[in-house]
C-alpha cells in the first residue's frame, strides 16, 4: 500500500517579465492507495497531477511531505530504490529505447531489478504470450507500430511484478484499440489484488473504471470518493458536470475571499 | 553503489550507442580513413607544387642604367645555362618596360644592374603575391650569386692568390646526433599530442551528447528514472560507456596513425636503400605509456564533456555548449607545438597540457617516472571530481524537468523588465565578462597611451559597465551597491581587518616571491615605471581611491550582490574573491588580491555596506603609494615588512598579530547593534 503525506513541490516559475515567482504546483495534499482498487486522479491539464504521480513514483523529491509503502507485515519502506523496485511506472511520456529489441530492452530492466538472469528470460516469454507480443519482440522498437510499442511500454512495467501500478494519462493521445489494452490491463490487475493508480482526464474513462476518485484542481484535493458519492454529492449525473460544479464553486468561493 | 547495476546501464548504453550508425561512422570510419586521406591528399599536393615550381619555365628580362660596364656575357650564361640537378629554365627576353610587363604578369621577374658606390647594383624585382614571380626571383638571385662569386674569384686569381682557398677558408659541416628515433620522436610530439587530444576529444563528444541530451530528447530519461537505480550508478554507467568510446576511438586513431606512419616509413626506406631505417621497436615503451595517458584523458574529457552537455535540452543546444569546449581544449592543445615548453610537476597538474608535453616528452624517451604519475593521477583525479559534480547535475530536477535555462535580463528590452531587486548571477556573469574585456583591450591600450591617467579611466571603465548594467535592467542601486551608512564599530573593525588581512597577505606574497621569482619582480616594475615623476597626493588619488570606489562598486556591490543571492553566503564570498583575483592578471596577484578579497567581501557582506570594503580597499592600496614614497620612513616604523630573509618567527610572529586583528575585526563587523536599539528603531 502506497501512502502521501502533505505533499508540497513548490516550483519556481519565471514568467515574462523576468520576474521569479513561486508557486505550488502540488500543495499539500495527502492520499493512500489500497490493495485490489484503481484510484483515479482527475483533473484540468497544469492542475498538479503529473508533478503529484512523480513524486509518489520517487522520480522528483517533494518540497515537504513524505512517501512512502507498507509492506504485508506492516512494515513502512522509505528508501527511494526499496519504493522504486515495487512500483511500475507509466506515462504518456516514458519512450522506449529505439535502438533495441524489446527482449534486450526487458533483459536489461530485469538485471536493474536484480532479477536471475533465467527468471527474466521464462517471464519475458510469459508477459509476450500475454500481451500478445511474440511475434515482434526481437524486432527493434523503431520498427514497431504506436499499438505494439505501448504493449512493450505495459510489458515494462510488469516485468518486476510490482505490487503498485501508477499510470499518468496512459491513454492520452492512443486511438481505442490502444487505450483498450491499457484499460484491460489495470482491470485484469486489479482483479490479482494490485493497486492502481491512474490520472487522467478523461471522465469517461475513469468514470467506468475506478473505485474512488480524487479530484485535484490548482495543487489541492477538491473532492474525493467513489463515482456515485461525488456525484450525489454535487447533485449531478455525470462526474464532467460534478467537475464544472466543484470548480464553479470552489472558484465562487475564492472571488468571495478577494471581496 | 551496486557494480551489478552500474554494469548493466554500461551494457545498455554500449548497446544503444553501437547501433547507432552515427557513432560507428565517427568511431571507425573517420579515424581510419581519415589520417591515410590527410596523408595523401598533403603528400600529393605538395609534391605536385613544389615539382611544378622546380620544372617551370620563367621569363627573366635584364634592365641597365645608362652607362654600366659590366660582363653581361657572362651573367647571360649564367643564368640561361643549366647547372646539374637543375630542372627549371630562365628564359632571358628583350623589353623596354619590364615594370609594367611584371605588373602584367608578362614577366616573372627582372634584374636591374645599376652602379652603387664603387659596386656594381643587382636589384630583383619581384610580386610577391605572384607564386610563380617568387620562385623565379629565387631562381635569379641563385645565378646572381653565382655571378658575384665568379667576379671574386676572378680578381683574386688575377692578383695572384688562392682563390679556391679564400672563398672559403673554413670549412663548415653539419652532424646530427640525435638517433633517427629521436628525431622523428620530436616530429611526432609536436603533432600527435594535439591530433589525440583532438580525437579523444571529438570521440567523446557524440556519445556523451546522445547519452544526457538524447536521453532527454527522446523523452527516454523519465523511463530511466523509473527504475531503482541510484544516480551515482546511473551516471557511473554513462560515464565509463561514453570513456569506452572515446577510448576505442583514440586507440583507433594511434593505430591509423601508427600504419601511416610504417607505411611512410617504407616507402622512404624503399627509395633510400635503407638509409633512414627506424628501429619500431625503440618506441614501444613510450606507445604504451602513450596508450595509458590517452585512457586517462578520455576519462577526463568524457566526464567534463558531459558536465556540459547535460545541461542542454536538445541536440542543437548541446552543440551550442560543447563548441567552447571544443575550442578551449583545442587552443590548449596547440601549446605541443610551442618550442621549449618542459613538463613541470606544475605543469604535470595542469588538465590538457599535461597530456600534451608528457606526450612529447615520451616520444624524445624522456621517461619521468614521478612526472607520469602526477600526470596519470591528476587527469584521473579531475575525472572522478567532474563525476561527483555531474552526480549532484543529475540529480537537481531543474536540469532534467525544469524550463529555467539561462535568462539575461540585459538582453531583455527595458520596458518588460520589472523595477527594483538585486541583479541576477547571469547578468553578473556577463558584466563580469565585458569588464574582464575592457579590462584587457581598452586598459592596456589607455594604460600604454598615458602611464599614470591611464588607471584613472580604466578605473572609470570598470565602475560604468556595472552602473550601467543595473541602470538598465532598472535594478534598485541602494540593494545593488550595498549603498548604507555603515556603524562606528564596523569603521574600526574594518580598519583591524584590514590591518590583519594586510599582514596574512605580505606573508603570503613573500612564499609565493619564493616559488614565482620573475612573476613579483615584474609587477614592482612596472608600477614604479607608471608613476615616474608623478606627485604623491595624485598617485594616492589615482592608484589608492579610484580603484576603492570603482573595483569596489564592480566587486563587492553588483557582483556580490547577484552571487549572494544565488549561492550559501561562502560559496558566494569565495566566488568573488577568486573574480577579484583572476581579474589582477598575475599568478602571485591571483593568489595575494584573492586573499584581500576574501576579507573585503566579507566586511561588505556582514555589514551590508559597502563603505566598509572601501575604506579597507583604499588602506591597502594608499599603504603601497606610501611605501614607494616614503618607503625608508615606513621601512624604519614596521622593520618587519621589509625584511630579506624572514625567520620562522617572525613569519609566526606577523601571523599571530594578524590573526588577532582579523578576529577583533570580524567580530566588530558583524556585531549586531543592541536589542534595545533595534526596538527604539521600530
Amino acid at each position: 500500500m502506497i501512502r502521501a503525506e502533505h505533499l508540497v513541490k513548490t516550483f519556481t516559475k519565471i514568467e515574462k517579465k523576468q520576474q521569479k515567482t513561486e508557486f505550488n504546483a502540488v500543495n499539500d495534499i495527502s492520499l493512500e492507495i489500497k490493495e485490489g482498487e484503481i484510484l483515479g486522479i482527475l483533473g484540468p491539464n497544469g492542475a498538479g497531477k503529473t508533478t503529484l504521480l512523480r513524486m509518489l513514483g520517487k522520480l522528483m523529491e517533494p518540497t515537504s511531505g513524505r512517501v512512502y509503502i507498507t509492506d504485508r507485515e506492516g512494515q513502512a519502506i522509505t528508501d527511494n530504490i526499496e519504493i522504486k523496485k515495487r512500483i511500475g511506472y507509466l506515462s504518456g511520456n516514458t519512450k522506449l529505447y529505439n535502438r533495441l529489441s524489446a527482449r534486450e530492452l526487458l533483459t536489461m530492466l530485469g538485471d536493474i531489478y536484480e532479477l536471475e538472469a533465467e527468471a527474466v528470460q521464462k517471464r519475458i516469454e510469459e508477459i509476450a504470450e500475454v500481451m500478445d507480443m511474440t511475434e515482434f519482440v526481437d524486432n527493434r522498437i523503431e520498427h514497431l507500430s504506436t499499438g505494439q510499442t505501448q504493449r512493450v511500454s505495459i510489458a515494462r512495467c510488469l516485468l518486476h511484478s510490482p505490487d503498485t501500478y501508477i499510470f499518468d494519462e496512459p491513454t492520452l493521445g492512443l486511438d481505442i484499440l490502444s487505450s483498450r489494452s491499457i484499460v484491460e490491463f489495470m482491470k485484469k490487475e486489479r482483479a490479482a489484488g494490485k493497486s492502481v493508480l491512474y490520472s487522467t482526464h478523461y471522465m469517461e474513462e475513469a468514470e467506468f473504471l475506478c473505485d474512488r476518485i480524487i479530484m485535484v484542481h490548482k495543487g489541492q484535493i477538491i473532492a474525493e470518493g467513489t463515482p456515485e458519492e461525488l456525484r450525489t454529492q454535487t447533485g449531478t449525473s455525470n462526474l464532467r458536470d460534478t467537475f464544472l460544479s466543484l470548480i464553479e464553486h470552489q472558484e465562487g468561493d475564492a472571488s468571495h475571499e478577494d471581496k | 553503489m551496486k557494480t551489478s547495476k552500474i554494469k548493466s546501464i554500461y551494457k545498455k548504453e554500449m548497446l544503444d550507442l553501437f547501433r547507432d550508425k552515427k557513432t560507428l561512422i565517427m568511431m571507425v570510419l573517420v579515424p581510419l580513413l581519415l589520417y591515410p586521406l590527410i596523408m595523401v591528399v598533403a603528400l600529393l599536393v605538395s609534391t605536385a607544387v613544389t615539382e611544378t615550381i622546380q620544372s617551370g619555365s620563367y621569363t627573366v628580362a635584364i634592365a641597365e642604367e645608362e652607362g654600366i660596364t659590366y660582363d653581361k656575357d657572362t651573367l647571360v650564361s649564367f643564368i640561361e645555362e643549366s647547372e646539374e640537378n637543375q630542372s627549371y629554365t630562365l628564359e632571358i627576353i628583350e623589353c623596354d618596360d619590364p615594370a609594367t610587363m611584371l605588373q602584367e604578369e608578362e614577366l616573372d621577374t627582372y634584374v636591374t644592374v645599376g652602379m652603387g658606390e664603387e659596386k656594381l647594383t643587382f636589384q630583383v624585382h619581384y610580386l610577391s603575391s605572384v607564386t610563380n614571380s617568387t620562385a623565379a626571383s629565387d631562381m635569379l638571385m641563385d645565378k646572381l650569386k653565382l655571378y658575384r662569386e665568379q667576379m671574386s674569384k676572378n680578381q683574386l686569381t688575377e692578383l695572384g692568390l688562392d682563390a679556391e682557398y679564400l672563398m672559403k677558408p673554413v670549412e663548415l659541416t653539419w652532424d646530427d646526433r640525435s638517433s633517427k628515433e629521436e628525431s622523428v620522436g620530436s616530429i611526432l610530439g609536436q603533432i600527435l599530442p594535439f591530433l589525440l587530444i583532438t580525437s579523444i576529444l571529438m570521440g567523446a563528444l557524440y556519445p556523451s551528447i546522445d547519452t544526457t541530451t538524447g536521453e532527454k530528447e527522446r523523452g527516454t530519461l523519465e523511463t530511466l528514472l523509473t527504475l531503482p537505480v541510484r544516480n551515482e550508478e546511473l551516471i557511473m554507467g554513462k560515464f565509463l560507456a561514453v570513456a569506452t568510446v572515446s577510448v576505442v576511438s583514440a586507440l583507433l586513431n594511434l593505430v591509423s596513425m601508427a600504419f601511416m606512419g610504417i607505411f611512410l616509413s617504407e616507402m622512404i626506406n624503399a627509395s633510400t636503400e635503407g638509409s633512414m631505417s627506424i628501429d619500431l621497436a625503440g618506441f614501444i615503451p613510450a606507445i604504451i605509456i602513450v596508450i595509458l595517458c590517452v585512457i586517462a584523458f578520455a576519462l577526463f574529457i568524457s566526464a567534463i564533456t558531459m558536465c556540459v552537455t547535460t545541461f542542454a535540452k536538445s541536440f542543437k543546444e548541446a552543440n551550442n555548449y560543447t563548441t567552447p569546449l571544443l575550442l578551449v581544449v583545442m587552443l590548449t592543445g596547440y601549446i605541443g607545438f610551442i618550442p621549449n615548453i618542459e613538463l613541470t610537476p606544475l605543469m604535470a597538474a595542469i588538465p590538457v597540457v599535461n597530456i600534451c608535453l608528457l606526450i612529447g616528452n615520451l616520444l624524445v624517451f624522456k621517461y619521468n617516472l614521478s612526472l607520469i604519475l602526477i600526470v596519470l593521477v591528476s587527469n584521473v583525479a579531475y575525472a572522478a571530481l567532474a563525476v561527483m559534480a555531474l552526480s549532484k547535475i543529475y540529480n537537481s530536477e531543474d536540469v532534467l524537468f525544469g524550463e529555467s535555462g539561462i535568462s539575461l535580463q540585459i538582453f531583455t528590452s527595458r520596458k518588460d523588465l520589472k523595477k527594483g531587486g538585486v541583479p541576477n548571477f547571469s547578468d553578473a556573469a556577463l558584466v563580469a565578462a565585458v569588464s574582464m574585456l575592457l579590462l584587457l583591450y581598452a586598459g592596456t591600450l589607455l594604460q600604454l597611451k598615458f602611464p599614470f591617467l591611464g588607471v584613472l579611466w580604466t578605473q572609470l571603465l570598470i565602475i560604468a559597465v556595472p552602473v550601467f548594467a543595473a541602470w538598465y535592467t532598472k535594478k534598485d542601486f541602494k540593494q545593488t551597491f550595498s549603498l548604507k551608512v555603515p556603524k562606528p564599530t564596523g569603521i574600526l573593525g574594518a580598519v583591524l581587518l584590514e590591518v590583519g588581512t594586510f599582514l596574512s597577505v605580505t606573508m603570503l606574497s613573500a612564499a609565493l616571491t619564493y616559488i614565482w621569482p620573475q612573476d613579483a619582480a615584474s609587477v614592482n616594475e612596472n608600477f614604479m615605471l607608471m608613476l615616474d615623476g608623478v606627485g604623491f597626493v595624485p598617485a594616492l588619488l589615482v592608484i589608492a581611491l579610484a580603484p576603492a570606489i570603482c573595483e569596489e562598486a564592480l566587486f563587492r556591490g553588483y557582483f556580490l550582490a547577484a552571487a549572494k543571492k544565488k549561492f550559501k553566503p561562502w560559496t558566494a564570498i569565495l566566488i568573488v574573491a577568486a573574480m577579484f583575483g583572476i581579474y589582477h592578471m598575475s599568478l602571485i596577484k591571483f593568489f595575494t588580491t584573492g586573499l584581500l578579497g576574501i576579507a573585503l567581501c566579507y566586511a561588505a557582506y556582514k555589514s551590508g555596506s559597502i563603505a566598509l570594503s572601501c575604506l579597507m580597499h583604499f588602506i591597502n592600496n594608499a599603504f603601497s603609494v606610501v611605501v614607494l614614497y616614503y618607503g625608508e620612513d615606513v621601512e624604519q616604523l614596521l622593520p618587519i615588512l621589509f625584511k630579506e630573509d624572514l625567520l620562522v618567527s617572525d613569519v609566526l610572529i606577523v601571523l599571530a598579530i594578524s590573526i588577532v586583528c582579523i578576529s577583533a575585526g570580524a567580530f566588530l563587523i558583524r556585531r549586531k547593534p543592541a536589542p534595545k536599539k533595534t526596538a527604539q528603531n521600530k
